[in-house]
């Protein structure tokens, strides 16, 4: 087991944003998890990668109990993690963008004296590949387009070599084509790297086609866990989630 | 590729130039420009040390000065109060400034923006008034002076060398430090601190060590000076010098690296010259930084580095 969370709770003021949540993620396990606005996806990712403390809970990564750390710890643990809002580096170029999460993941970053350009070069080629952007190298990340502002940050993500990616809205703001290239991509790469993987999504088309276990959130509970079936049969979740769509 | 190695080259090829100039400058030049160009070398390099902070780690100090004093005051009393030797009281000077730029550090780079700004200007204005009141350690506004220099180095254009020789190996420190790993880091804390959060780094220790290098080399810009003008003040370490270094480097402009070098000299040439003429040459500085925010928010090197791109593309 890569990741076991127990009894996770978070609160802001009288709204319980994450409410006694318990997970458990297998190795190569991918979960999606899905839930309306404001169910507290985001905060549970926060709290997951110590974003902001847990009022209590606890979480175990790799056996591990990560929750009184800080956020840059948990990362070196070996967890991954892209933002809902694309979060790249606007005036550094695709290529040292990559460059650089690959120096801080071999903890390169106190070395004053050799010159940066030509550290790693080989690697990040490798990693541009993987996620298609080897054309786009020299350009800023702040001029790509939506879809490959998210490859990048997937990028940098993988640079830091997880065992535990976890992808908040992945395909946010894609055209649908977009969304299913990005999906295959997401999901040829976390097989190839062997990697765990949670990920929140809204677009019912994406999580039914993609996951193969889906855990639902509403009002900072889990609500169900289980396959895309057992989740449309589910009556609570047909009720408070579904239902709001027909 | 090519015509990035070609635009290196011509770089390169203005260095030389430059470099030569002040290199064979002394044999011709009166000694008032002696001096004041060594004093320029001197502000320049407090100056990029400065941008190191506000350019690369993208914090704006309103205490540098503070650093630049203690070099100062270090190498003074090294010499009048310890009785050592000159080269001793030089090194000690950016190592004790380093000390000091560790403390304040500690406590100031943990902030952003207004935050930083206002803590490092309390700092500085601390060091300040320490040194301005505790007479019977610093002297107080007496100031330390006459300060005893070696004979070798009394004449202004065996200073002007001197000077000239340690700028140089500075800014070769500070080129390194900028394009080393530890120089992205920076660029990119500046940039998305929480991605490099996410990349697994403490931005903080990033943003610590930094703000130590910039004060060792603002300790060294401070023992100059002290050297130059044989005397040290508490002045050197009040928030207004702090605010004209500032300056110095918006105007130059921060992102470019010899920006805050083409900053301190235009300043420090304008209050010479202009202060000849009116006692108001504040003024003419005021209109200066008033078309400059509008027209060229880049700074001066920013503007021109953004004219010559554009002629290229």
């Amino acid at each position: 087991m890569v990741l076991k969370v127990s009894g996770l709770t978070k609160s802001f003021g009288a709204l319980m944003a994450v409410d006694n949540v318990n997970l458990e993620v297998d190795e190569e396990e991918q979960v999606a998890i899905i839930g309306p606005n404001g169910a507290g996806k985001t905060t549970f990712f926060n709290l997951l990668t110590g974003y902001f403390p847990a009022d209590s809970g606890k979480v175990l990564f790799k056996g591990e109990d990560i929750s009184k750390l800080s956020s840059d710890q948990i990362i070196r643990r070996g967890m991954g993690r892209s933002f809902q809002i694309v979060n790249i580096y606007p005036d550094i170029s695709v290529f040292e963008s990559i460059q650089m999460t690959l120096l801080a993941g071999k903890r390169r970053t106190y070395n004053i004296f050799s010159p940066a350009k030509n550290i790693y070069r080989e690697d990040t080629e490798r990693i541009l590949e993987a996620v298609g952007l080897t054309e786009l190298a020299d350009v800023p990340g702040g001029s790509l387009s939506h879809g490959d502002k998210k490859r990048l940050e997937m990028g940098m993500v993988l640079a830091i070599k997880p065992k535990l990616i976890l992808l908040d809205e992945p395909t946010a703001g894609m055209a649908p084509e977009e969304t299913v290239a990005t999906m295959a991509l997401v999901k040829e790469l976390a097989e190839k790297e062997h990697l765990s993987m949670i990920f929140t999504e809204h677009d019912m088309s994406v999580i039914f086609e993609w996951a193969k276990r889906i855990a639902v959130m509403y009002q900072g509970r889990i609500i169900a866990d289980g396959t895309p079936e057992e989740i449309r049969e589910n009556p609570e979740v047909r009720r408070v989630y579904l239902g709001e769509k027909k | 590729m090519q015509k990035a190695k070609r635009r290196l080259t011509t770089t390169n090829i203005w260095l030389l130039i430059a470099v030569a100039f002040f290199a064979i400058m002394p044999i011709w030049a009166p000694v008032m420009w002696k001096h004041l160009i060594t004093e320029i070398f001197i502000i320049a390099l407090f100056a990029m040390s400065l941008n190191m902070i506000l350019g690369r780690g993208g914090l704006p100090s309103f205490g540098h000065a503070c650093f630049y004093c203690i070099g100062g005051y270090t190498t003074a009393m090294f010499m009048m109060k310890l009785h050592l030797p000159f080269g001793i009281a030089m090194i000690a000077a950016p190592v004790v400034a380093a000390i000091f730029s560790a403390v304040i550090g500690y406590f100031s780079v943990r902030l952003t923006g207004i935050h930083f700004a206002i803590l490092t200007l309390g700092f500085g204005q601390l060091v300040w008034a320490i040194i301005h009141k505790w007479y019977s350690f610093t002297k107080g506004d007496d100031g330390i002076t006459g300060i005893p220099v070696p004979a070798a180095l009394q004449g202004i254009t065996a200073y002007y060398y001197l000077v000239f020789a340690i700028l140089i190996i500075c800014l070769i420190l500070i080129w390194m430090v900028q394009n080393s790993p530890f120089g992205t880091t920076l660029v990119a804390i500046r940039e998305n601190r929480d991605r490099v959060t996410f990349s697994g780094l403490k931005v903080w220790h990033h943003l610590w060590l930094n703000f130590i290098i910039a004060g060792f080399f603002a300790g060294i810009a401070g023992s100059l000076l002290v050297i130059l003008q044989r005397a040290v003040f508490p002045e050197f370490g009040y928030w207004t010098i702090s605010a004209g270094v500032l300056l110095m480097c918006i105007l130059g402009g921060v992102g470019v690296f010899i920006g805050p070098i083409v900053g301190a000299a235009i300043i420090t040439l304008l209050e010479h010259y202009i202060s000849v003429y009116t006692f108001y040459w504040q003024m003419v500085l005021g209109c200066l930084i008033i078309i400059l925010v509008i027209f060229m928010p880049g700074g001066i090197c920013g503007f021109i580095q953004d004219r010559i791109k554009g002629r290229k593309a």
